[in-house]
């Protein structure tokens, strides 16, 4: 509700969930969920997530791929890393047990930001985003993983939103998971 | 020409009236400095006072914020208090490096996270135009180029100019 008033908005919020498990080679973000195991949906006032899994277990020394689509609502972008905004982000907490590899973009698109006359790295056209965990690297770890039946791989997705007359306060969607340990 | 002038002056202060007549109070706040000073909402009432919630990576923000930062300079003098809250924690180690990149004067407040539920926040920059007691004369969410002229023509009507 931009312009000049004296109402005042409310934005909602909310939570999503994902995984994708298994001894995964690196993610290829643009086949990622030809095996998608589970997913769950979740809208924000700026975007609609999507959150999948490929496998439902992992392995010690096995790789886990996280990745989240995202749609921009019409009119809406976020930034790209690259740009000097913040960036949206699958943002995953340490865990002793779990490396977190770097997230795999798409190759984002330029935005004229008018205002200011600059071009600007953005996403306004569907996107997925994914990140590949290793549950265990060392022999010591994959030892302790074979003592759990299940591990937690919690995050948050952050992102900020713009239309072409305002931003939207920076958002942070917790997201966490729950991965079965196979032997 | 006097009666148009007239016409716009009423509509004018009609847009202002409205808001005014119903009488919301800015909920007051107690807020640091970059100094680590704490300010009242008290002892930054001016004639008329212009609080402009933001952050340093909000694009509109930087859009904008030359503008305000006129309208501070033109309007001090005249009673015109202008001051800038932080809305993203996280942000505020950038704020320094910032506010002297750009020149900017306008006095910044470092809000916490509540901040943004305390004032129903969504967007930024918002603004709020108060009166001397505090009371809401005016409200304004995001920017346009040419925002400033309107924004304007409402502290001029605010400090009697």
């Amino acid at each position: 509700m931009p312009g000049f008033q004296s109402a005042i908005g409310v934005v909602a919020a909310g939570a999503i969930a994902l995984l994708a498990v298994g001894a995964d080679p690196a993610p290829d973000p643009s086949s990622l969920f030809s095996r998608t195991a589970s997913a769950i949906e979740h809208e924000t006032p700026h975007l609609s997530l999507r959150a999948s899994l490929s496998r439902e277990a992992v392995s010690p020394g096995g790789r886990i791929t996280v990745a989240v689509d995202v749609t921009p609502k019409p009119g809406m972008h976020v930034y790209a890393p690259g740009s000097h905004y913040r960036a949206i982000a699958l943002v995953l907490e340490k865990h002793s047990l779990l490396h977190m590899g770097d997230a795999v973009y798409p190759e984002p698109a330029l935005y004229l930001f008018e205002p200011l006359n600059e071009a600007v790295l953005v996403y306004s056209k569907p996107f997925r985003l994914a990140r590949t965990v290793t549950a265990g690297r060392t022999p010591e770890e994959r030892a302790k993983l074979r003592k759990q039946k299940t591990l937690t791989l919690a995050g948050t997705i952050e992102y900020q939103a713009c239309d072409d007359r305002v931003c939207y306060l920076p958002a942070s969607i917790p997201v966490s998971w729950s991965v079965r340990i196979q032997p | 020409m006097r009666r148009l002038r007239l016409v716009l002056s009423v509509v004018l202060l009609a847009s202002i009236a409205a808001p005014a007549a119903a009488a919301e109070k800015f909920k007051p706040f107690k807020l640091r400095t970059l100094d680590g000073a704490e300010r009242t909402l008290g002892d930054l009432l001016g004639r008329a006072t212009l609080v402009v919630f933001f952050f340093p990576t909000c694009p509109y923000c930087n859009a904008s914020f030359p503008e305000i930062q006129k309208l501070h300079d033109a309007y001090r003098d005249e009673g015109l208090s202008t001051v800038w809250i932080n809305v993203v924690p996280d942000e505020e180690p950038l704020i320094e490096a910032w506010r002297t990149r750009h020149g900017y004067t306008v006095p910044v407040l470092l809000g916490r996270r509540s901040v943004q539920n305390d004032y129903k926040l969504v967007m930024t920059p918002t603004h709020y135009l108060l009166d001397s007691n505090g009371r809401v004369l005016l409200r304004h969410a995001g920017y346009t180029s040419g925002d400033e002229r309107t924004l304007e023509q409402h502290i001029r009507i605010a400090l009697g100019l």
